[in-house]
This record gives C-alpha cells, sequence and structure tokens, in this order.
C-alpha cells in the first residue's frame, strides 16, 4: 500500500486484525449461523443489530478478558461504550495501545 | 369415571428444609418467625455475590470438595445425596398418610431442577419410589423451578383418570456450589435475606424437599382419613420470551392462572390467597404481580421464599406445604423481611412476623420458572363443587418431524430412512429455511426446535400460539451448554461462571428456547423419566387435549444431545396433536401408563377394549414384546421392534416410534397400530387408528 | 419550529410527529405468510406482538425499502418507508403487486391510509406520553413489539435512538388522539416534528433509514452489504434479490458505509480522499448539521479498505477535513431513562430524591 502513509497502513492492518477477533467472539457468544465477515463492523450489539441480551452481555467481557487477555475496568458493557462491534474493536485496540 | 370429575384430596404431607425436619418442626418455626437462612459453609462463596443460603440442617458439616481432574461435577455432589433429603420428606408424607394400597396402583411423580450433581434426574425418582414400595407410573418432572407444582397438578391428573389410586407428588433439590455460582453470575442473588417485593432486590438460593400424598376423596373418606387440602386444577402455560426473563407483560403467568381457574371451575373472584412465586428480583415481583392483579384483581397475596429460600425444584411444593401449615390453623404464611413495597410490588404482601388469621377456601399456589414454564396449582377447603367432566374430545395427528443423523424428515419421508440399516454423522438443520432464527440456540435447542418447526409445518397452517403448548422429554442436561459453563468455571474460575451457559443448563431448557423460537405459549412441561419419557410426553399432551379445553394444540417430542457414550445419537423427534371435531387421517384412538415392567397393563388401557392390531412397535425386552405379540394380527405390518429405528437417543426413541407408527397409518399400510415403550420408569402405549374417511 | 429545536425536543423530551412518508400496507389471504417470505429479507413468521425488522430488495439486491411485518389477526401489515422523498403507499403497494405476480401467489394487497393514521412519539419520555393515551402496560412494551388498545394498534420501534412509538389510528379517531398527545405532552414540553428532524436524529445515532439513499444517484444500487444491514438477511433464506445479494457476498464487497463527522458542511456526492497523498476513497452519502453534537454529520460511501472508524480524511477539492468514526456519537438520553423508575418531571434527580419521592408517594 505504497499510496498510503505508514502510520495509516498501519492502523488499518490492526484494525482488521482487531475486528476479526470481535467478530469472532460474538460470532460465538450468539451461535452465530454464517461467516464472521457477515457481521457488520457498526451493527448494535443490544436490542438491535446483533440482538444480544443481559446474559450475553457478560459473555462479552468474559470473553474479551480470556479469549484476548483484554481487562476492562467495570462490569457494564452498556456504561463501558461496548454498544457495537465496532465499539468492541475500539475496547480491545486502546486496550493495547493501539488506538 | 362418572359425569363428574373426582375430588383429590392431600391426605399426607412431608417436608424437609432450612427449618428443619418435619412439618412440626415448619410450623414451630412459621410461628416462632423464623428464617432458615445462614452463611454456606459447605462451599467457599468469596468469588460470589452472596455467601447466605437456606441450607438442610441435616447436612451440618458436609462440605462439597472442588472439582478436579479426578473429580467430577457427579463425585463432588456425591456427600449431598438428593435422594436422601427427598426421602425424608417422601417418608414423613406416606406414613403420615397411613394409607395402604396395592403397589402397582401407587404413583410418584418427583419434580427437580439439576437433580442428582446436574446429571441423574430418573434415578433419583426410582429410588425414591424403592423405598416406598410406589410400583405405578413413576413420572419425573424438570421444568427448574415449577417442577414440583406441575408435579402435584399432574399427580392429580393421573387420579382422575384412573391410572392411579394413591400419588406421592413433590420434588427435592440441593444447594450445590455450581448453582450458587450460577445464579451469582446471573446477577440474581441478594447479599442479604431474600425479601419477596421489597428490598433489597434479589433471591436468596435453598434446599429442601417436600412430598404430598394424594388421593381420590372418596378413597379418602372410604378409610376415614382426614385431608389437609384439596387439589381442584392446574394449569401450564409458557412465556416463550427469554432463559431468565419472565415475560414483561406476564401474559405467561396470566395463561397458568386462567388454566388453573378454569380447569378447577372457578372464577376469578373466588380466589382468597394466592401463594406467590416471589423470588425477589426485581423482575419477577413486579411481573407476577401485575399479572396476579390483572387476571384476579386484589387476593391476599404473600410468599415464603423469605423463610426457606429458592428451593428451585422442591420451591411449589414446599411453600404449598407451608400455606397448608398456616390453613390447617385458619392463617396465611406471612412474607418475611418486608419493608415497603418495591416498585409495582403490593404495599401489603402480609408483612410480619408470623402467621396472620385469615379464612381461605379457594387459593392458587404459581410457580414461574427459567426458561418460561409457569406452573399453577388451584387448592381449596371444605365442599367445593366438583366440575363436570368435559366431553372427550377426539385427538389427531396432524404432522412429525425428526432430525439427527437421519437428516431431516417428516411423514412423508420417514419410512424410506428410519427403517433402513444406516450409519452417518448427524445432520443440522436450516433452521432459516423453516422460518426460524438459529442464534443463541443451542445444540440441543436447535435439535429440539428443528423437529418441532417441521413437525408443525407438517400439518399446514401454524395454530393460535396462545393456545399450542409444548411437552418434552430430555433425559440430560444440554450438553454443550453445560460443557460450555463447565468450562467457563474450569479456565477463569467460579467469578467467571458463564451466565449464558449456565441458564440454558436444565433440562428444560431446550423446551423453553423451543417455546421463544417457535411462540408456543400453551401448556409446557418437560419429563425426564427414562427411555419412555418421549411416548409419556405425547400420552399427556394427548390427555391434556382430550379433557381440558385451554389448547389447541400440543407438540409433544423428545431430543437428545451427544453426551460421549458409546452408541450414543442425537436429535430429535416430535409430532403435533391437535383437539380435532371433525376426525383426521390419524387419530389417537388410546392410551395407558402404568409402573415399570407392566407393559401389558399400559397396553391393555391403550387398547380399550379393542381386540386386535394391525401392527405393533415396541420398545422392551423379550418377553415384554411376547406377550404384547398377542394382540397383533398375523397379517399387517407385524411386529417393529425398537432396534431396528437406526440413529436415535433415549429421549427420542419412543417419540420416533410413533412417528413410524403414524407414518405407516398414513401410508395406508396399517388400519391400526400399537406403540408401547416398555423400558423406563413408567410403561407408556398409544394406539394410533386410520380416521374414517 | 427550527429543525434545532425539533431534534433538541426529541432528544430531551418526546416528538409527535404524523410520518406520512410511512405506507402502512395490508396483506391478507392463503398465500400471505409465503409471500411475505418471498419479498422479506427476513423471515416475516413472527409471533403475535412482535415485528420483524426487515429490508425489502430489488433483484439486483439493492435495497427498496426498510420494513416492519407484524402479524394482526388473520392479516399481515407491511409498513415501510420506500426510495422516494414523498414516500406514501402507491408506490410500495405498486412494488408488492408486481412481486406478487411474478411469484404467483394468492394475496390481497392494500393501502390503508383510507383507514389508518400513523402517528409517531419519539424521545426519552416519549413513553410517558403514550402511557397517558393508552395506559400502564406500555411500559412493559419491549422494543420491536405491539398491542392493541381499543383500536389503537401501538408499536415500539423508532429509529432516532430513542423510545419511538408508531401508533395506527382509525382515521375517524385521528385528529382526536392526536389532539389527546399533545395535551399529555405539553406539561412534557412536547413539541410537533417534521420527517427532517427524525431524519437528522436518524442520522445522529446511525439508525438506517431510506434518507440515506434518496440523494445520491449511485446509492439506489447499494446492498445490505455495503449498507451494514446484514444482520437483517438470513443468508440461507430465498427472497428477492437473495441470489444476487449472495454473489456479492462470494465476490466480496468493494464499500462499506462508514459514520463520519465534520466541522462544516458537506454535500452529498462530494468526494472523499486520504489527505496527504490526495488519494480517492469514497465519496459523501449523506450528511446534515447536527444540533446535538454542534457539527456536521454523515455516512459515506468509502473503499473497503478504508472503512474504518478513526480515519481523517478530507472533501476533494474543498479540503474540508473531516474523520470517521465508531458509531453512534450520540449518548441517547433513552439509555438512561428506566421508564418504571424515572419520569419528566423528576428528571433532574438522583437516585437518593429519588427514593425520598417514592417514600412520600407510598405513604399519601
Amino acid at each position: 500500500m505504497s499510496d498510503v502513509p505508514d502510520d495509516v497502513a498501519l492502523y488499518l492492518e490492526r484494525r482488521e486484525r482487531a475486528l476479526g477477533e470481535a467478530r469472532r467472539l460474538l460470532a460465538s457468544i450468539i451461535n452465530f449461523v454464517g461467516e464472521p465477515a457477515d457481521i457488520d463492523p457498526d451493527a448494535g450489539l443490544f436490542g438491535t443489530g446483533l440482538g444480544l441480551d443481559s446474559l450475553d452481555a457478560v459473555e462479552v467481557l468474559v470473553g474479551l478478558e480470556i479469549d484476548l487477555g483484554i481487562k476492562l475496568q467495570g462490569d457494564d458493557p452498556m456504561r463501558l461504550g461496548l454498544r457495537s462491534v465496532n465499539g468492541v474493536v475500539d475496547a480491545i485496540m486502546r486496550a493495547r495501545g493501539e488506538l | 369415571m362418572g359425569a363428574s370429575q373426582h375430588a383429590v384430596f392431600v391426605t399426607g404431607v412431608g417436608a424437609a428444609s432450612a427449618l428443619g425436619t418435619g412439618i412440626d418442626a415448619h410450623r414451630a418455626a412459621l410461628w416462632a418467625g423464623r428464617d432458615g437462612f445462614r452463611p454456606i459453609e459447605r462451599f467457599d462463596t468469596t468469588a460470589m455475590s452472596a455467601h447466605l443460603g437456606a441450607t438442610w440442617p441435616g447436612w451440618d458439616g458436609r462440605t462439597q470438595p472442588a472439582i478436579n481432574r479426578e473429580r467430577d461435577l457427579a463425585a463432588t455432589s456425591a456427600p449431598f445425596p438428593l435422594h436422601e433429603l427427598a426421602l425424608v420428606a417422601a417418608r414423613e408424607a406416606w406414613s403420615s398418610a397411613g394409607v395402604v394400597c396395592d403397589p402397582k396402583r401407587a404413583a410418584l411423580v418427583f419434580g427437580t431442577c439439576y437433580g442428582q450433581g446436574f446429571k441423574e434426574f430418573s434415578p433419583v425418582a426410582d429410588r425414591i419410589a424403592a423405598s416406598l414400595d410406589l410400583a405405578g407410573a413413576r413420572i419425573t418432572i424438570s421444568t427448574a423451578c415449577s417442577s414440583s407444582t406441575n408435579a402435584i397438578g399432574l399427580a392429580r391428573d393421573l387420579l382422575q383418570h384412573d391410572y392411579a389410586d394413591v400419588v406421592v407428588a413433590g420434588g427435592a433439590d440441593t444447594l450445590l456450589r455450581e448453582a450458587q455460582a450460577g445464579f451469582s453470575a446471573l446477577g440474581v442473588l441478594s447479599a442479604e435475606p431474600c425479601a419477596p417485593f421489597s428490598d433489597p432486590p434479589g433471591t436468596t438460593l435453598g434446599e429442601g424437599a417436600g412430598f404430598l400424598v394424594l388421593e381420590r376423596a372418596a378413597d379418602a373418606a372410604r378409610r376415614g382419613a382426614t385431608p389437609w387440602a384439596t387439589i381442584c386444577g392446574y394449569g401450564l402455560s409458557a412465556d416463550g420470551f427469554h432463559e431468565t426473563t419472565p415475560d414483561p407483560a406476564g401474559s405467561g403467568v396470566s395463561r397458568a392462572i386462567r388454566g388453573a381457574l378454569s380447569d378447577a371451575g372457578w372464577l376469578a373472584g373466588d380466589i382468597d390467597y394466592v401463594s406467590a412465586h416471589a423470588t425477589g428480583t426485581a423482575n419477577n415481583d413486579r411481573i407476577e404481580w401485575s399479572a396476579i392483579q390483572r387476571e384476579l384483581g386484589a387476593p391476599a397475596v404473600s410468599g415464603t421464599k423469605g423463610h426457606i429460600g429458592h428451593t428451585q425444584g422442591a420451591a411449589g411444593v414446599l411453600e404449598l406445604i407451608l400455606a397448608l401449615v398456616c390453613h390447617r390453623e385458619g392463617c396465611v404464611p406471612p412474607t418475611l423481611h418486608f419493608r415497603g413495597a418495591r416498585s409495582g410490588c403490593p404495599c401489603d404482601p402480609i408483612a410480619g412476623a408470623e402467621p396472620r388469621p385469615l379464612a381461605v377456601s379457594r387459593a392458587l399456589k404459581l410457580s414461574a420458572a427459567f426458561g418460561g414454564a409457569n406452573a399453577v396449582v388451584a387448592y381449596g377447603f371444605g365442599t367445593l363443587p366438583t366440575r363436570a367432566s368435559p366431553p372427550r374430545s377426539r385427538v389427531i395427528v396432524t404432522g412429525a418431524g425428526v432430525v439427527g443423523s437421519v437428516g431431516a424428515l417428516r411423514l412423508s419421508n420417514v419410512l424410506e430412512v428410519m427403517e433402513k440399516r444406516s450409519v452417518g454423522p448427524s445432520q443440522e438443520v436450516d433452521l432459516h429455511g423453516l422460518g426460524v432464527e438459529p442464534r443463541k440456540l443451542d445444540r440441543s435447542a436447535r435439535w429440539l426446535t428443528a423437529a418441532a418447526a417441521l413437525a408443525l409445518s407438517d400439518g399446514g397452517r401454524r395454530e393460535d400460539m396462545d393456545r399450542t403448548g409444548l411437552f418434552v422429554a430430555g433425559a440430560q442436561m444440554p450438553a454443550e451448554s453445560a460443557q460450555r459453563c463447565a468450562g467457563s468455571i474450569q479456565t477463569r474460575g467460579i467469578a467467571g461462571t458463564s451466565a449464558s451457559a449456565f441458564a440454558r443448563m436444565s433440562v428444560n431448557a431446550p423446551a423453553g428456547a423451543c417455546s421463544q423460537a417457535l411462540g408456543l405459549l400453551g401448556p409446557t412441561s418437560t419429563l425426564s423419566s427414562g427411555e419412555s419419557s418421549g411416548l409419556l410426553a405425547l400420552v399427556l399432551a394427548a390427555e391434556w387435549l382430550a379433557f381440558r379445553d385451554d389448547a389447541d394444540a400440543i407438540v409433544a417430542g423428545g431430543v437428545d444431545e451427544l453426551s460421549g457414550l458409546p452408541d450414543d445419537a442425537e436429535g430429535a423427534a416430535c409430532l403435533v396433536l391437535k383437539r380435532s371435531r371433525e376426525t383426521g387421517p390419524i387419530v389417537v384412538a388410546g392410551w395407558g401408563i402404568a409402573g415399570r415392567h407392566r407393559a401389558l397393563e399400559a397396553a391393555e388401557r391403550a387398547m380399550a377394549g379393542r381386540s386386535v392390531v394391525e401392527g405393533l412397535i415396541v420398545d422392551g425386552d423379550a418377553p415384554a414384546v411376547a406377550a404384547l405379540k398377542k394382540w397383533t394380527a398375523t397379517e399387517g405390518l407385524g411386529v417393529i421392534e425398537a432396534s431396528r429405528l437406526w440413529g436415535v437417543g433415549e429421549s427420542t426413541r419412543s417419540s420416533v416410534m410413533a412417528v413410524v407408527a403414524a407414518a405407516h397409518i398414513a401410508a395406508g399400510h396399517a388400519q391400526s397400530v400399537l406403540v408401547v415403550a416398555a423400558r423406563g420408569a413408567s410403561s407408556v402405549a398409544i394406539v394410533l387408528e386410520r380416521g374414517p374417511r | 419550529m427550527s429543525v434545532a429545536a425539533q431534534v433538541a425536543a426529541l432528544r430531551s423530551s418526546a416528538g409527535l410527529s404524523r410520518p406520512t412518508h410511512i405506507a402502512v400496507v395490508r396483506v391478507d389471504g392463503p398465500d400471505a405468510l409465503d409471500f411475505l417470505q418471498v419479498v422479506s429479507t427476513q423471515s416475516p413468521y413472527v409471533r403475535e406482538g412482535r415485528v420483524r425488522h426487515t429490508l425489502l430488495l430489488r433483484e439486483d439486491a439493492s435495497v427498496f425499502a426498510d420494513a416492519f411485518i407484524v402479524k394482526v389477526e388473520e392479516a399481515f401489515l407491511v409498513i415501510a418507508e420506500g426510495p422516494s422523498e414523498q414516500g406514501g403507499e402507491q408506490e410500495i403497494v405498486a412494488w408488492l403487486e408486481t412481486s406478487r405476480e411474478r411469484a404467483n401467489k394468492q394475496v390481497t394487497i392494500h393501502g390503508t391510509q383510507a383507514d389508518w393514521v400513523a402517528l409517531g412519539v419519539d424521545g426519552p419520555y416519549a413513553w410517558e406520553v403514550v402511557v397517558g393515551l393508552l395506559g400502564p402496560v406500555v411500559l412493559g412494551l419491549p422494543y420491536l413489539s405491539l398491542l392493541r388498545r381499543e383500536d389503537i394498534l401501538c408499536m415500539r420501534a423508532g429509529k432516532t435512538g430513542e423510545y419511538g412509538y408508531l401508533l395506527l389510528v382509525p382515521r375517524a379517531s385521528a385528529a382526536g388522539v392526536e389532539a389527546k398527545l399533545v395535551e399529555i405532552g405539553a406539561p412534557l414540553d412536547v413539541m410537533s416534528v417534521t420527517r427532517e428532524a427524525l431524519d437528522v436524529c436518524a442520522l445522529e445515532s446511525w439508525h438506517f433509514s431510506m434518507r440515506t439513499l434518496r440523494d445520491a444517484g449511485f446509492a439506489s444500487r447499494l446492498t445490505p452489504i455495503e449498507l451494514q444491514l446484514q444482520w437483517r438477511v438470513a443468508y440461507t433464506r430465498d427472497f428477492v434479490g437473495a441470489e444476487a445479494l449472495r454473489a456479492r457476498r462470494t465476490e466480496g464487497p468493494k464499500a462499506r458505509v462508514t459514520c463520519f463527522t465534520a466541522e462544516g458542511p458537506i454535500a452529498t456526492g462530494e468526494r472523499i480522499q486520504l489527505p496527504s497523498m490526495g488519494l480517492h476513497v469514497g465519496e459523501v452519502l449523506a450528511a446534515c448539521d447536527s444540533p446535538t453534537l454542534g457539527h456536521t454529520v454523515g455516512s459515506a460511501l468509502l473503499d473497503l479498505r478504508f472503512a474504518h472508524p478513526h480515519l481523517t480524511l478530507s472533501t476533494a477539492p474543498g479540503g474540508l477535513s473531516l474523520r470517521t468514526c465508531t458509531a453512534s456519537l450520540v449518548d441517547s438520553r433513552s439509555l438512561h431513562v428506566d421508564p418504571h423508575k424515572h419520569s419528566y418531571a423528576t428528571r433532574g434527580m438522583g437516585p437518593a430524591e429519588l427514593e425520598l419521592l417514592a417514600k412520600e408517594r407510598a405513604i399519601s
């Protein structure tokens, strides 16, 4: 990608990676039938979108911690701004210092 | 049976809980305003949100070892044998009833949420029955918190329809680490003693066992027994909303209340008292109270989980027993720890320490379970008019579905596949194609929902959902969810228990998920009674439709998931039964239930005077098969043994037998087929017949 | 009232609207369910009382309408917003009729505007207004459910990120109901709002609305994949447009809509580039001034490679800086309002004050 500045290229590479991880995590939580790539990055988690409920919300936090080694402070995903798939990706990248 | 229904009396009562052992101990505790909450000592609660529990004093000093490489959950639960707790109560009930009867005519209906170590259900019932010498029908119901309430209602049905002369009905559950961890993960436990309808919100788990001895009033009167109460009817319904949250409109609870009232022949205004489920959680209490108000106005209401905690499968029967102990002295039980009503809760749920004097002639016991299975029992005192028996309705089979290793089969193609020997892995069904969103359904739920959806589509138009029920046979908890939960504890420790996996970790969870996915909101029950459970679910469904008018159709079947045993098979099979004024191509002509090894008795009742059938499908040992052959015509379909039906598991087998019978009739191979499930806790038989053209 | 004032009302109390651009079409007949299975991306099989949020696609998989499907007694209602500005039921009815012929199904399709009027109530306290009209039963109504009260059908849906209710009222009583809503809403500072204000809120909270496809020519070819609406599609089902959609999925999309903010006004269709290299990366699909956020908010169709939040881009040749972001930017007040505990009157009070108030009420 020589048409793109290095910092942007690096960010996009890391973003794609974190997006893949978030998609796979969420797909496993909701027993998603389909490819993780079918999960829209801006799809909402609760209510509309993926339709996660309060039980799944806890799973998201636990999954982030166990599967990805990312510990977030607090225990309410809503309050942590995890409202969409991209919100989860942001949390992952922030925890890694990539954002 | 005469023109009016039999009144059914409670003639014996037994209980063991955190309040103590025996009815006298419970009476003393009630009048002392005592609750049974203590810090839990048998396992470490540091990682959990609550440290209190209502444990049985009989097990003080015992501890639950931790799971490790050598010890699985079954092993760690060994110090707390469920049958031991259950028998304490069951023996008290039996001896206090003082009943003497032919063991073959004495039945057991047992409700439990987690069984022994989350693994054994029917074997616990076997031990109880063996100890009391009950050789009649033996049924285990596992619908989480409404198990024993459902059990009481079913026991009454068994007496109504003359399957037994005496029925021991009740339930039991123990308080184990995994249950406390699961409920803690769900965020529903209170750090303080449970305060139904009040603050702080949250429940406290408990353990216990409660049993009633039930018999027909005429029999009880004949031997001079004084009843504790009359069981007048019951209602069942499914919320079909969520694994753990009740339907916010309370319509599930409403339907169950209405079902109970209609079964008892009562009006809403007749109810003097309701023993509420009242777990103490914000969701449950508010929704339950709104349903009670909507259906019944403002009867006296109280909840006794503030006394004994949430005893899970035993909750219904134990809370009913506490109420009966109070009613016997002209009182109703109070609600403990009440410090003002939580939003949406009653202002005075008999708040106070002691039972309050109140004359009660008609009352309800209400239970609302995880998975959305609601059960309401109507009971009363004094001379209560019995309802006239409703005219018996015709019951027909309108469709069937079988999924698993066999693929996805309906009545039209099941025969091509089922009777051929063939091996293959299970094939997932395209749920989207059946109009079902598979998201959030675990493996068992997907099997069951697929089979039910196939069966419903086989029959054409979908029925009115409020009036379509679901009766399911399941032998185990859903393995995938149980493994996910166990795995979460293993990798993350107790604090990391997966709430969503735990919520699906009950035998009735697949039925709840199926209700939700397909909108089956009518009566629901989950049976775990061994190999004949699938056929038993079908018979109970036929019975419900034949004699009641609060459901038009019931989907009945079974589901199995691979559990790693050899010869294991997974999948599900369902039939749709419908009440019909006109006839249909396949009529359910007769049915029977009897004790273990009593296949002939069950079959005789199903045959109902018929001398011959053109086909016999049987799951039983050689002597049973030989004896049953006497009814089979020499020409015709002959005998099909269950072993010829490949690729089906324990709970599914007897349902598949019925599907195959229905398919043969639909294909014109036989005019009538007798199906007998002779293995399992009860012997079950059904006769399917071709309807007149 | 200015759009800004209307949006403020929608975000702080509630707004009343008469969404004439939403068509309510009745579909019944023996093949009704089968027919809707064919035209809807999601299975329309829906339980009594539940609402299915779905899409109607063209054969080429582009989005024709944003629709809700509900079952009321024996018939289905398709509540849809079509591609054109005025909307209206003609275009929805015509499209359904064409599909019906092609699918050869026995159904009757008729618009209901002669019978019913649709009224909208949206906002963090919209529930309080609707409770005033229909009673406390509304409190328990979950998202995407409906209830019937006398002649009024009340559906909880909403595309603003706040509580939102769509009421279907018999034409004869519509004026009366509307007046009643205004009366109930008066102490709650409820305002009448237009479609424009609702569209602004939709864009602010990143709710898909047909508005985003209205202005840009290339938009009419966008499929659910580019539009991030795959969550409303069931790939294993067959419906109008399914084949084309599956083909697009297999070959892989080339672009995706992405949320962005900018400091100045931006027009639809403006080209977007990576500022340092002048590399063209996409176009603006829709944009508006957000009174809530105080700057421009919009949706851009970007090359897949760049369709991610937190990128600084600019318009070309204008050179106006814009930044992609994680939607939604608006922290909807509704997320913090619990109908069982709160009310507009006590909206400023903290938990301690609320508890005190509740105690006082209990005593009196």
